[in-house]
């Protein structure tokens, strides 16, 4: 069990006042889901167009990454196995008019590297998003996401941790929520777990089902590696909601261009900015050109068992590069459903 | 600083490591040192390192407090906690604290006397660590507001200063002055900090905290824009680490800067001394890590070397002008390295970088001048000036280090290098391939004033020394080094390989020769013995004799310093006609080398050179050489024999006897071989291909190889010799019989059956050859 019985029931409690906040003022019932938007750059400096962007599609969640968590180097930190690295540069306050979620991603070999000192690390983690929270005057957060590609290797560590940072965050009546990709729902099915085919105590209180980067990205017979219904639909068929914890999803809203050699091997990613002048080389290497394809999206959401009201809907991510590729019933469309 | 220091003592402790990881490796003679402005070890450790900062500390709290126990102090200073002072400063009377804290004499001293500013000094100092440690910790955000750290830390600075004003004349006084100088400096506020520093340092002045708290005050100047006095004042303290760190500069940005604000600082020929080491050293030398940087500026350095050589001040111009000319050298323009020398000797400098310039400028000389009888009068001149200060430079070493140094390995093996600078200069000089002083002089038609030179540097330090391992090898022991090897407590801090322990000798004969484990490893492996493996006989005989008959006090002298055993000089000279089919000569040479040093030669071989699949009696390996030789030039008596049958048959046997010298034989005319095959016997024993592969072979080895190149230039040739001499063997014999014999000898026994079929060799053959195939033999 990853966590305490007083914790699970703050973090019971926790999610019933996240449930009763999202119940008011709005006809019908329980509201909508809300509207989340990732900011997933260094640099926190939205431009206009960005923070209109937020406004005119009434955004309530900003999920700001504010750093990565990656293991300590012989060379630079020694004594340290995890160590805090691409901290976001704040260059523009935070919006006032929203909530805000601060999003941690913790790399799956810094997850290898942690012993036992589970405890100690997740007190850093803690206190370094308290630290980079205040001084962005945001001291009252009621969420806090990490994000990690953890394996069946890495589950049991990764837990850990999150269940140390939980009770932390708990102890402050903040919620923690993690990102689940596709190919780690299974292990969260009770007959995947060592769980004797019990429902697993998932040491979180909300999930964030990622429904992108699906596909086979090096792979050069993939259709679209960013979104595809026929590589998600096989994960789907096993998601079982009302077993897991209330979960939110997200749906990408971005493009890049896949580069191969003449013999089909990956070459590299090329940014979405730099794909017009990319088509116009005739390097004699292939251009995959993949986007977040509007049906895609519709037909995952469409596939996905019913979500709860308290649901959010995240887009990845707040670029306006990519987000001007959408129109604005595109968009709609997704966080409408 | 602090973070350095564990480097400084790693570099340290290389530096005085001298351990060979594996080899031996073989240093050419350019591996040896020559650009010096400084002796050996005078550019001292990275960083000048600050005194014991924290024994003194120790003291001090023994005086202010009482407390005589230094150890005490220590550990509850340094093992104790923010917890344990933080508990102890609010419950005075120890009652709270436990464990090996509240038993610590010092902790008890000070509550028994009710110490409370030295508690609450001491938890306020705990504190500070404490914040410091989190503000350096990757975990760390330095955001834009004030973090809890930096508030605790004023909090601190405040409480320090809030003491002072009562208590300012007391003994912690300066004490809670360095502590708030740290906090002012940890808070971020550089100007603050310096103007507490301005405030401060007069009442600071010779208390153990004033170096430290400058160092605090440097780093603000820095900060705060005022980087010159920053500089100024880490080059006062010789702090190159910081300036270098702090500063962010390379070499060429530093020697501008120290040009520029100090241009007779001490650093400059420090650092302009590391420069050149890391230059002229290969990469594999041990010491180049503890350089800071990887000097690849030398160009910037050059062109700023230049420029000071003319415009700083007039005592250093003569070091810049050095530096210049020695950048140059490094580059392959030495003639320019000779123009940057022009006029320094009207400039004022010290005896050790005027010896430096006459030697720069000898070796410059020793590549440029066209090699007549006037240069040889300068270089000899130059040379003989080199041998005497090579002796007073050992005379200086220390007792111990003349003791070691009459116990290292061969000077190949790189051991005796950067003792004695006029003896790597020599070297750097006189040995190196093509371009070396002998080499020249060789190829200039000099060739025993080339030996002579040669043979004078490999062996000068070796005969100073009186080296016992060379000694020891020379005589055919082996036992002198694992005595050196004895007792490592005598000799710390040095470690030398077991004098054979990277060798696997063959003892078994099973090659058809054996391998002995006296191998001597100095005489048949060094530069000298490479020169003269180049050169012919009859040059080598020559030498031999201006050896025995000096022709002038040159000789003499050079003759006092080189190595003249007449054993070794008789076979090289016999081994070398022997080479060029000169066996009469051979003969007479062979026979005055001694059957005891022929006995301990490097290898021995056991075929009978005339049959391959004899062996001669083991007892013959004293002789090896010789007797081949005396047969030889028996064949050639008998080959000018007026019976035709018997000089041809002569003449046969004397075809199989050369071509064999070369081949299975091969001891009889190769020196190189022997040695490659004994130092890696992994590599081909087919010197055909081993010759050719002398290019492509790793550097150490490099040498080595190439003595196998020149003896299979001679293969070639006199293979083509012995293939003419046994087609001449045949066309001279008459008799069926003779012819027999011949073809028989050569194994082809079915044509003598054949052929000769009434003779008593081919009847012969028909009774000991009962099956067919054995007249295919």
């Amino acid at each position: 069990m990853y966590c305490k019985r007083n914790s699970l029931l703050i973090g019971v409690g926790i999610v019933l006042l996240l449930a009763l906040s999202s119940c008011g003022g709005r006809t019908g019932g329980c509201a909508p889901a809300k509207r989340g938007v990732y900011h997933w750059k260094t640099t926190y400096n939205p431009t206009a167009w960005e923070r209109q962007w937020m406004r005119e599609h009434r955004v309530d969640k900003l999920y700001i990454k504010l750093f990565d968590v990656k293991p300590g180097s012989e060379e630079s930190y020694p004594d340290w196995t995890m160590v805090p690295a691409a901290s976001t540069t704040f260059l523009q306050p935070l919006p006032e008019d929203m909530e805000v979620v601060p999003v941690v991603y913790i790399t799956v070999e810094a997850i290898r590297g942690l012993g036992d000192d589970t405890r100690r690390y997740a007190e850093l983690i803690v206190g370094r998003i308290d630290d980079m929270m205040k001084d962005n005057d945001k001291e009252d957060y009621g969420e806090v996401q990490i994000d990690c590609d953890w394996t069946q290797q890495t589950e049991s560590a990764y837990f850990r941790l999150a269940a140390d940072i939980r009770s932390l965050l708990h102890a402050r009546h903040i919620a923690l929520s993690a990102t689940v990709r596709l190919h780690q729902l299974r292990r969260l099915e009770p007959s995947a777990a060592d769980t004797g085919g019990a429902t697993p105590t998932l040491p979180f209180d909300r999930m964030l089902l990622m429904c992108y980067n699906t596909g086979q990205l090096q792979q050069p017979n993939t259709e679209n590696s960013i979104l595809d219904y026929d590589d998600v639909k096989p994960y789907l068929r096993q998601y079982h909601s009302h077993r897991l914890p209330h979960t939110d999803v997200a749906f990408p809203v971005y493009g890049w261009g896949v580069e191969f050699d003449s013999k089909g091997n990956f070459r590299r990613l090329v940014n979405s900015q730099q794909l017009d002048a990319e088509r116009k080389q005739a390097n004699g290497n292939s251009l995959r050109e993949e986007w977040g394809d509007m049906q895609e999206i519709v037909r995952t959401q469409q596939a996905l068992p019913v979500l709860d009201s308290l649901h959010t809907t995240i887009l990845y991510h707040l670029d306006s590069t990519n987000l001007s590729k959408y129109s604005y019933e595109d968009i709609e469309t997704i966080y409408s459903r | 600083m602090k973070t350095l220091k564990p480097f400084i003592l790693v570099s340290l402790l290389l530096c005085g490591l001298r351990a060979i990881a594996c080899g031996p490796w073989y240093y050419t003679a350019d591996d040896n040192d020559i650009y010096r402005l400084l002796p050996y070890g005078a550019e001292g450790p990275a960083v000048a390192l600050s005194p014991d900062f924290s024994r003194e500390n120790l003291l001090l709290w023994s005086k202010q407090t009482g407390c005589k126990d230094t150890a005490a102090i220590r550990q509850a200073i340094y093992k104790g906690t923010l917890q344990d002072w933080q508990q102890l400063y609010q419950q005075p009377d120890n009652s709270t604290t436990s464990g090996w804290f509240a038993a610590n004499p010092f902790v008890k001293h000070l509550v028994k006397r009710r110490n409370r500013d030295a508690i609450q000094l001491l938890y306020f100092s705990k504190q500070y660590e404490s914040l410091r440690q989190a503000k350096t910790s990757p975990w760390y955000y330095d955001g834009r507001s004030k973090s809890k750290e930096d508030r605790q830390i004023q909090t601190l600075y405040d409480s320090a200063r809030q003491w002072l004003t009562h208590n300012g004349k007391s003994k912690y006084a300066d004490r809670y002055r360095f502590l708030a100088m740290k906090c002012c400096w940890a808070s971020g506020d550089a100007q603050s900090t310096l103007a507490l520093w301005e405030q401060m340092k007069h009442q600071l002045k010779g208390s153990i905290f004033y170096a430290e708290a400058e160092d605090y005050a440097a780093r603000c100047l820095y900060q705060t824009g005022r980087r010159d006095e920053a500089y100024a004042f880490y080059l006062q303290r010789g702090d190159i680490a910081s300036l270098m760190l702090f500063s962010d500069m390379d070499l060429a940005a530093l020697l501008e800067l120290v040009l520029r604000i100090a241009p007779e600082s001490d650093v400059i020929p420090v650092e302009l001394q590391r420069m050149l080491f890391a230059l002229e050293n290969n990469p594999y030398a041990l010491s180049n890590k503890i350089c800071l940087t990887g000097y690849e500026d030398h160009r910037n350095v050059l062109r700023i070397a230049r420029q000071a050589a003319q415009t700083t001040v007039r005592s250093r111009r003569a070091m810049w002008a050095y530096t210049a000319a020695c950048l140059l050298d490094y580059e392959g323009k030495p003639a320019e390295a000779l123009r940057e020398l022009e006029g320094i000797d009207n400039l004022p400098c010290d005896d050790f970088l005027k010896r430096s310039i006459r030697v720069l400028r000898f070796h410059l000389h020793s590549k440029t001048d066209k090699v007549d009888d006037a240069f040889e009068r300068y270089a000899l001149g130059e040379l003989r000036w080199m041998d005497g200060e090579l002796q007073k430079e050992w005379q200086q070493l220390s007792a111990d280090e003349r003791k070691m140094m009459s116990h290292l390995q061969s000077v190949n093996t790189g051991f005796l290098f950067r003792s004695c600078y006029m003896y790597d200069a020599m070297r750097r000089i006189v040995l190196p391939d093509s371009v070396g002083l002998s080499h020249r002089l060789a190829f200039n038609g000099r060739q025993i004033r080339a030996l002579q030179l040669s043979n004078m540097v490999e062996n000068r330090l070796i005969a100073l020394a009186d080296n016992k391992v060379i000694a020891d090898v020379r005589q055919g022991h082996n036992d002198q080094p694992y005595r050196w090897n004895d007792d490592p407590r005598e000799h710390p801090g040095f470690q030398t390989w077991g004098w054979l322990q990277w060798l696997d000798p063959d003892t078994t004969g099973a090659n058809g020769y054996y391998e002995d484990n006296t191998w001597n490893s100095h005489d048949y492996c060094n530069w000298m013995f490479l020169l003269a493996d180049k050169m012919d006989a009859a040059t080598l005989d020559a030498y031999r004799n201006r050896q025995l008959h000096p022709r002038d006090d040159t000789d003499r002298w050079l003759n006092e310093r080189g190595y003249l055993d007449g054993d070794y000089w008789e076979d090289i000279i016999g081994t070398h006609y022997l080479r060029e089919g000169n066996y009469a000569a051979a003969v007479e040479h062979l026979r005055l080398v001694s059957p005891t040093y022929q006995q301990r030669m490097n290898i021995a071989f056991l075929v009978d050179p005339f049959s391959l699949t004899d062996r001669i009696p083991s007892h013959n390996r004293s002789t090896y050489k010789l007797e081949f030789a005396e047969r030889m030039s028996a064949l050639q008596q008998e080959m000018m024999s007026s019976d035709p049958d018997r000089s041809g048959l002569a003449m046969l046997e004397y075809a199989i006897g050369m071509r064999n010298s070369y081949d299975q034989c091969w001891y009889l005319t190769t020196y190189g071989k022997t040695a490659i095959h004994l130092l890696d016997p992994s590599h081909p024993s087919e010197d055909d291909e081993w010759a050719w592969k002398a290019e492509e072979v790793e550097w150490s080895w490099a040498p080595l190889a190439r003595l196998t190149a020149t003896n299979h230039k001679y293969k070639l040739h006199q293979n083509a010799v012995a293939d003419s001499w046994q087609q001449k063997a045949f066309a001279t014999l008459r008799s069926d019989e003779a012819k027999a014999k011949a073809y028989a000898r050569i194994g082809e026994y079915a044509t003598v059956v054949k052929r000769f079929t009434r003779t008593a060799t081919a009847q012969h053959l028909a009774l000991v050859c009962d099956e067919w195939r054995s007249y295919r033999l």
